[in-house]
């Protein structure tokens, strides 16, 4: 899958890329992989208006297939851990990756197994639907329990 | 002297609580966009409080109990250069100097969302510049 902003073609399966871009560090990331999974299964116990407001909860599917969806991409290393994990107003789930140059990926993630890429350089934007498959015939939190 | 009700005017400053959530100061651009994405309470736009008439502190302070928020400031002119407009919306219980940001409510921002986001995401990186509020 290959995108292109201001210009810069990205290419969302391949590592080489994003290291290029400074979204891929090389370091060692398992404790940060743990920590996003831990912060999933936190999102578990969220209740509607969780924020003091009118925030709605995620549904424990879609908080199951984003972890099925970490879990595919830490072992296929698509892509480094994210910069930060959020619960959105909608219930929606966020994964953010963002660099020191300002460069910005976002998925969005509202139903399970489907989402929305949010491309940003130089204050353009593109946007690209995702659809990832469920890996395994257990539940995600099963294989990431195995893992950790 | 101004008062609550007079048009906000572009060199004015406004006010947004922000749930900690939302907010990582490690990052290089702490606020996260859905700090500025309504939700299906905001139906004539996203609530903001003008500087001129309540303080950071009593913004925060106005969230739920028992729970710290961030504050950020934006100035108008900025909002406005990104077409966006602020209009003076006084309420009787909640802090002084409620205002909304029309092209930011909730069914607007639902046909439009990749507008919306893009906005949302604007929004953040300014905010991200001017964090006036931590929780406690």
């Amino acid at each position: 899958m290959q995108d292109t902003v201001a210009g810069r073609r990205y290419d969302v399966l391949n590592p080489r890329t994003l290291k290029a871009a400074g979204l891929i560090t090389g370091q060692d990331d398992t404790g940060e992989w743990r920590r996003w999974n831990d912060h999933l299964i936190d999102m578990l116990a969220l209740k509607d208006g969780w924020d003091g407001e009118e925030a709605k909860a995620p549904t424990r599917e879609l908080i199951l297939s984003i972890l099925d969806f970490l879990n595919q991409l830490r072992i296929a290393k698509i892509l480094p851990p994210p910069s930060r994990m959020v619960a959105g107003p909608e219930g929606e789930i966020i994964l953010e990756w963002q660099n020191h140059q300002g460069e910005h990926v976002e998925l969005e993630a509202a139903r399970p197994y489907e989402g929305e890429w949010m491309f940003e350089r130089d204050g353009k934007y593109d946007f690209r639907p995702y659809f990832w498959s469920r890996s395994l015939k257990v539940e995600a939190s099963t294989i990431w329990q195995a893992y950790s | 002297v101004k008062t609550e009700r007079d048009p906000v005017t572009p060199d004015e400053y406004v006010l947004r609580r922000i749930p900690p959530d939302w907010v990582d100061e490690s990052l290089a651009q702490p606020v996260q966009r859905v700090a500025f994405q309504p939700n299906q309470s905001d139906t004539n736009g996203l609530s903001v409080f003008r500087e001129l008439f309540v303080t950071p502190a009593a913004v925060a302070a106005a969230g739920r109990v028992g729970q710290g928020y961030y504050v950020v400031q934006l100035l108008v002119k900025d909002l406005l250069s990104l077409k966006l407009s602020v209009v003076a919306d006084p309420q009787e219980d909640g802090p002084r100097g409620h205002a909304l940001i029309p092209e930011l409510s909730y069914a607007l921002s639902s046909v439009r969302k990749a507008d919306s986001k893009v906005l949302q995401r604007e929004l953040a990186k300014l905010a991200s510049e001017a964090i006036v509020h931590r929780p406690n």
